[in-house]
């Protein structure tokens, strides 16, 4: 971590900055050290402590199932509430696969979710995960892609430098040693690849049901009822793209903040999680937000 | 050339230094072992000696590493280091096998699958930056600034005010460090406000203070160690330095206060196991001892303290003499000669005779002294009483309290156990009362000292920002009165203020509930949460609620596998350049070598504010600038210095990142103006600011100011030593004199539900022996002395000494409760359970275990996914501890000594832990050709298809 300057930050000296560097201290720029060419969409890896474990690993795309005899609506349940930060997409995800079944549609959709701009996730890894916990099904592999080369998914980091092992349906792909790379970061398992189409499965259906923006806005409004007036300025306020800073001013000096102590993040938060509200540069009511309104209105 | 690394002995080395490496059970499991260093008969490649300073505890050795071919081989201890004059402890000597550890962080990872399922994307620092940074603004934009917040630890080499001063400049009020509040807060604070000293001039020898006890000349005759254990929390400083006091031909006197038989106890004159948590009983009943027998220092308590000033009993504030036609500035006591109230100007009226105990009338109303106010508090307190409820003897107790009180030089030292439970804010004032009342302040052989300040006067300086913790300055320029208001849980416990920090708590509360508002960006910089904070599992079962985290590490732990969303590579001490203050010397620690893309800690949030910056975020943007960034000018309350510290902006590189520490030593010194000179001059012996003698010199309270022509007193508000802490009443009130911001000193944040006591009262702890419930045993914990706070469990060495959590039962118990000797155990408490192996053993009281925090980096990948991770699980006290009400008053500090715990033996090893030295190989260092230093290879994820083709 060498010499850096952040564009727009006024030098001591009066200089202006530009671009970010990383320089080490001989002054090699190390700004994209370890970037893959395909910019960033590289395989996954996986830490260890000691002992090589490839069980539990599952490729993209190859036929996540569901857990034995765990009730798929129950471990769906668990999974959203689990990676709360991720709940909206796992359900707009569920949305998506009623509409489309060909896994790269799919995906593309789900990239597109405003909420893929800050995931740390790539979009099969949410239908990886949906299928694991049996909110969705694999239907079909597409012959025509099947086979199209190696796909890496995840590995371990091993403490005890043995190379991972490749993955049961390896037809053939490499797996680099570790030995000799000076890094604890196993090499990647390759498997095949292939396309899927992927379904709804019953469980995704009621997931799609219990979680239908409706049922959440009144559970909120269940759960928090002596603030529904405050949810209510909030939405209301919201019919138009609203800053943080203006809602903090919407709210200041509210009664009912005082006692317990809460603060006008506590709304939008919740309106957001519920799907009352989204975010595009500012706040704003969803249709979901304004159904809501008209109804605590009425 | 690869150089091989062979097995050594830690034993054969560190005994040979003279530390004190014992293990808890006192077995060794140690099996021989080849020489550890290249032949150099064989081996011709040139060595070169690095002088550097330890990080993996805070002692902070002088260290000599040998470095061949860029890959260090060596460590020995440098014997021109003032306070560890050369030693060196199995910790240090472990910072090879932590510096080349295999399972190092090396890149910045991204989590690509569910959390806890451990699948990770390396990207790069500029990737992994600036998406970070995308969320830090994405969450300020939607939910403001404190939906962001930072922790911290003390260890892992880590710079303690780094993530204050990020949140500081990103606008938020929440850090937390597991320690805090739960670690070195309360005494500090404490005797920042009764002492008047500076941040590290209290009664902590563990934190690099007593420093008069580095000196065989000390005229120290006898100490108490009250749960203090400098033998094992820093062998070869503290350790070192209390061998070679008991060494001398007067040996040294001392008391040890600690459930522990530990080494210090085995050399003590008396050694007192009392119950765990019941400490400020047991103080309080020596200030009546001492009150009562008229062993206290009269003449300095009357001259030198607030004890004689009268009180208002309404509002516990000391009259100032307005009240009786005087000066505001001065105080009102009762004078003996003339039998009537009178004003006590600074420092002292020779014409008075102040009295010390009493009450008298004040305009109608009866105003005790400060004397009688701690008196009557510590009434009840009697030897009997105190014996009943600590679980001792009374006759030891009174030994004890006359090897204290009966020598002319004596001292207490008082450790980190007190601040462990919520007593804690009163256990650091009593302890301070004690020393007050006995005279032990800046005199030969006591631990309250201001070395230094005579050198500074007449023009001396180090010149380099001290140390590690809020080493950096805090940019409190950048708070505003509304994050001093936000701080979670800092109102209610205004300590917290001193140190700028949440209460984890309070935090925790927050995120689960959102009120008053929701954390959901946790930046961490340290090693394993889950291993560090109280009632572990609370944290975890809030991790769901987190958006993201960001884990700053020097190697994965089990917080990495169950939390973390992205990581960021560390360096480890060996890595890292810093000016270190040692005494009055300057040492540098040196960038020895420098692995894969590791990052000092303190450039890291440099990056994360630039790219806020880049982003359009205003506070980020002014903490580049140096100007925005100053102080303001501070003022004078009383003797008590109020204002923000100095401000040092961000860095921009490496250079200039150390060049701040540096700060301004060449203005003292010509010949070093930067930190290079400091490296090629003085690298080894460490440059010497102020000799030994300008620097060691006593009673600066009593010596003149030459800008006021009075003494210098105290930097308290009175200017006397104030063990009637009416200035801790007033910060729960108030806030002052903690609450900083850029309005300057602020008094007026909401006050605390509680009033602050100004004398000490003691706490029963919540869950004892008398509740009757299935939990019959009192636990407690402490340092051992080869492992810091959750580090270097990933060192095979240090594992193969102690490979396991040890749980101390005393025989007596094991009979009763059918445990043997070396077996596995189940120990429960209310909050969860863990395992740990027995060591039966009269060390421990009967009725209370000890065990000391663990955790398994060997099951890293054990249970991933959302079974709870057997890591964090398998041996860790913190799955035990208590984390709710009541908390300390005024520190907010919760339960991780004195609560109540079962134990089973149980078969086998539960979760089949490493215990054989053989199971440590995998980290055994790496070597030669599987060292990249830097990194040059080609990408090796070049040939990888991405699974998002279009």
């Amino acid at each position: 971590m060498g010499d850096m300057k952040a564009p727009g930050v006024e030098q001591a000296k009066g200089e202006m900055t530009v671009a970010v560097q990383v320089k080490d201290r001989t002054g090699r720029d190390i700004s994209n050290e370890g970037v893959s060419e395909d910019g960033g969409d590289s395989a996954p890896v996986s830490i260890t402590a000691g002992a090589v474990d490839a069980t539990g690993l599952v490729a993209d795309g190859e036929g996540a199932s569901a857990i034995e005899g765990v009730d798929p609506f129950a471990a769906t349940q668990e999974l959203m509430s689990h990676e709360k930060a991720h709940a909206e997409v796992f359900y707009q995800t569920l949305l998506i696969c009623r509409a489309r079944s060909d896994e790269r549609e799919i995906a593309k959709a789900i990239r597109a979710l405003p909420q893929m701009l800050h995931s740390t996730r790539t979009a099969k890894s949410y239908l990886r995960l949906l299928g694991k916990s049996g909110a969705l099904r694999v239907v079909s592999l597409n012959p025509d892609t099947a086979g199209d080369g190696p796909v890496a998914t995840s590995a371990r980091i091993q403490t005890d430098m043995s190379p991972a092992p490749a993955a049961p349906s390896d037809p053939g792909g490499e797996v680099p040693s570790t030995k000799g790379r000076g890094e604890s970061i196993a090499s990647p398992v390759t498997t095949a690849r292939g396309s899927c189409a992927w379904a709804l499965t019953e469980a995704g259906e009621r997931i799609i049901e219990l979680y239908a923006p409706a049922n959440r806005l009144g559970e909120l409004l269940a759960r928090e009822p002596r603030y529904t007036s405050l949810f209510a300025k909030v939405l209301e306020f919201c019919h138009e793209q609203r800053t943080r800073v203006e809602i903090d001013r919407l709210l200041g000096g509210e009664p009912a903040m005082r006692d317990p102590k809460i603060y006008a993040s506590f709304f939008t938060e919740h309106l957001e999680r519920a799907d009352g509200l989204m975010w595009e540069n500012g706040w704003k009511t969803t249709k979901y937000g304004e159904e809501c309104l008209r109804g605590i209105d009425g | 050339m690869g150089t091989t690394f062979t097995r050594r002995s830690f034993v054969k080395t560190a005994v040979a230094l003279g530390a004190a490496i014992v293990t808890a059970s006192g077995t060794h499991r140690l099996v021989e072992a080849d020489g550890a260093y290249a032949d150099p008969d064989t081996d011709t490649s040139a060595v070169t000696i690095v002088p550097t300073v330890c990080r993996a505890c805070i002692a902070q050795c002088t260290v000599l590493a040998s470095v061949r071919d860029g890959r260090v081989i060596n460590l020995e201890g440098n014997p021109e280091g003032p306070m560890s004059q050369g030693a060196m402890c199995a910790k240090g000597l472990s910072g090879i096998q932590a510096l080349y550890n295999p399972n190092r962080n090396k890149y910045p990872m991204v989590r690509v699958g569910e959390r806890g399922g451990n699948e990770w994307k390396r990207l790069s620092w500029d990737d992994a930056t600036d998406q970070i940074a995308d969320k830090l603004m994405d969450a300020y934009n939607k939910y403001g600034p404190e939906a962001v917040f930072a922790s911290t630890g003390g260890g892992g080499n880590p710079h303690i005010s780094g993530p204050i001063r990020f949140m500081n400049s990103f606008g938020s009020p929440n850090n937390f460090e597991p320690g805090c509040a739960q670690c070195y807060l309360p005494r500090q604070t404490q005797a920042r406000l009764v002492f008047g000293g500076g941040k590290d001039d209290n009664l902590s020898i563990a934190d690099s203070n007593v420093l008069e006890f580095y000196f065989t000349d000390s005229q120290v005759q006898s100490c108490v160690l009250w749960g203090a254990g400098p033998s094992w929390s820093g062998p070869s400083m503290t350790g070192r330095a209390m061998a070679a006091l008991r060494d001398r031909d007067q040996g040294l006197k001392t008391v040890v206060i600690d459930p522990r038989f530990t080494a210090d106890a085995s050399k003590a004159d008396v050694w007192l196991p009392l119950r765990p948590g019941t400490d400020v009983a047991l103080m309080m009943c020596w200030i009546k001892y001492i009150i009562d027998n008229v062993l206290y220092d009269a003449d300095f308590d009357q001259k030198w303290t607030n004890l004689p000033f009268l009180v208002d009993p309404d509002t516990k504030y000391c009259l100032h003499a307005d009240v009786i036609g005087g000066s505001s500035d001065d105080y009102v006591v009762w004078d003996d000669n003339t039998g009537s109230v009178q004003a006590l100007p600074f420092p002292y009226d020779d014409a008075l005779d102040a009295a010390l105990f009493g009450t008298y009338e004040v305009n109608g109303k009866q105003c005790p002294t400060g004397y009688q106010v701690l008196k009557d508090a510590c009434d009840e307190y009697t030897l009997d009483k105190a014996a009943e409820i600590c679980w001792l003897d009374a006759d030891r107790i009174e030994q004890a309290i006359h090897i204290y009180a009966d020598a002319e030089y004596s001292t207490l030292i008082h450790g980190l156990a007190t601040d462990q439970f919520p007593n804690s804010a009163q256990a650091a004032l009593a302890a301070l009362e004690l020393e007050c009342m006995m005279g032990h302040i800046e005199k030969p052989g006591a631990a309250l000292q201001r070395f230094g300040c005579f050198a500074e006067e007449n023009g001396k300086g180090a010149g380099i920002i001290p140390n590690d913790t809020f080493g950096m300055g805090c940019l409190q320029a950048l708070i505003t009165y509304d994050m001093l208001e936000k701080r979670l849980g800092s109102n209610e416990h205004k300590g917290f203020l001193n140190w700028q920090m949440a209460h984890i708590p309070t935090v925790l509360e927050a995120i689960t509930t959102g009120k008053p508002y929701k954390p959901r960006i946790w930046l961490e910089r340290s090693g394993n949460k889950l291993a560090a904070v109280g009632n572990a599992k609370s944290w975890y079962n809030a991790l769901p609620e987190i958006d993201l985290v960001v884990h700053s590490y020097m190697y994965p732990t089990s917080f990495t596998i169950e939390a973390a969303d992205y990581i960021l590579p560390m360096r480890e001490w060996l890595e890292c350049p810093k000016p270190v203050l040692l005494m009055n010397k300057v040492f540098p620690r040196q960038e020895v070598t420098h692995l894969w893309e590791t990052c000092d800690e303190t450039l890291m949030w440099s990056r994360l504010a630039a790219k806020c910056a880049e982003r359009g975020h205003d506070g980020c943007r002014r903490a580049f600038i140096k100007s925005e960034v100053a102080p303001g000018k501070s003022k004078k309350i009383g003797n008590f210095e109020v204002g923000i510290e100095d401000g040092y902006p961000w860095a921009h590189s490496e250079d200039e990142l150390v060049g701040l520490f540096y700060n301004e030593c060449g203005d003292y010194n010509p010949d070093i103006p930067t930190f290079d000179d400091l490296v090629e001059k003085y690298a080894e012996t460490g440059y010497e600011w102020a000799t030994i003698d300008e620097w060691r010199q006593y009673g600066f309270y009593k010596a003149t100011d030459p800008s006021t022509g009075k003494p210098h007193g105290f930097g308290t508000v009175s200017g006397r030593v104030e063990p009637y802490s009416e200035i801790t009443t007033r910060l729960g009130r108030t806030g002052f004199p903690f609450a900083l911001c850029e309005d300057g000193c602020v008094e007026d944040l909401t006050p605390s539900s509680v009033d602050y006591e100004p004398v000490p009262y003691y706490m029963e702890p919540y869950e004892n022996p008398a509740d009757g419930s299935d939990y019959p045993l009192v636990m407690t914990e402490g340092r051992v002395p080869i492992y810091h706070h959750g580090t270097l469990r990933n060192v095979p060495y240090l594992r193969e000494i102690m490979p396991t959590a040890e749980i101390w039962v005393n025989p007596k118990d094991a009979d009763e409760y059918g445990i043997a000797d070396g077996k596995w155990v189940k120990v429960s408490s209310r909050r969860g359970e863990t395992y740990a192996r027995a060591v039966v053993t009269s060390g421990i009281c009967t009725g209370a275990v000890y065990q000391e925090r663990f955790w398994n980096p060997e099951l890293l990948d054990k249970n991933t996914g959302k079974n709870l991770n057997g890591s964090w699980m398998a041996e860790n006290v913190n799955v035990l501890t208590k984390n709710d009400a009541p908390f300390s008053d005024v520190y907010g500090t919760y339960t991780l000594r004195g609560f109540q715990v079962k134990v089973e033996q149980v078969d086998g090893n539960p979760y089949d832990v490493w215990t054989e030295p053989t199971d440590f190989q995998p980290w055994m260092p790496l070597t030669g050709d599987d060292i990249a230093p830097t990194v040059e290879e080609a990408d090796p994820w070049a040939s990888i298809p991405s699974e998002e083709a279009e």
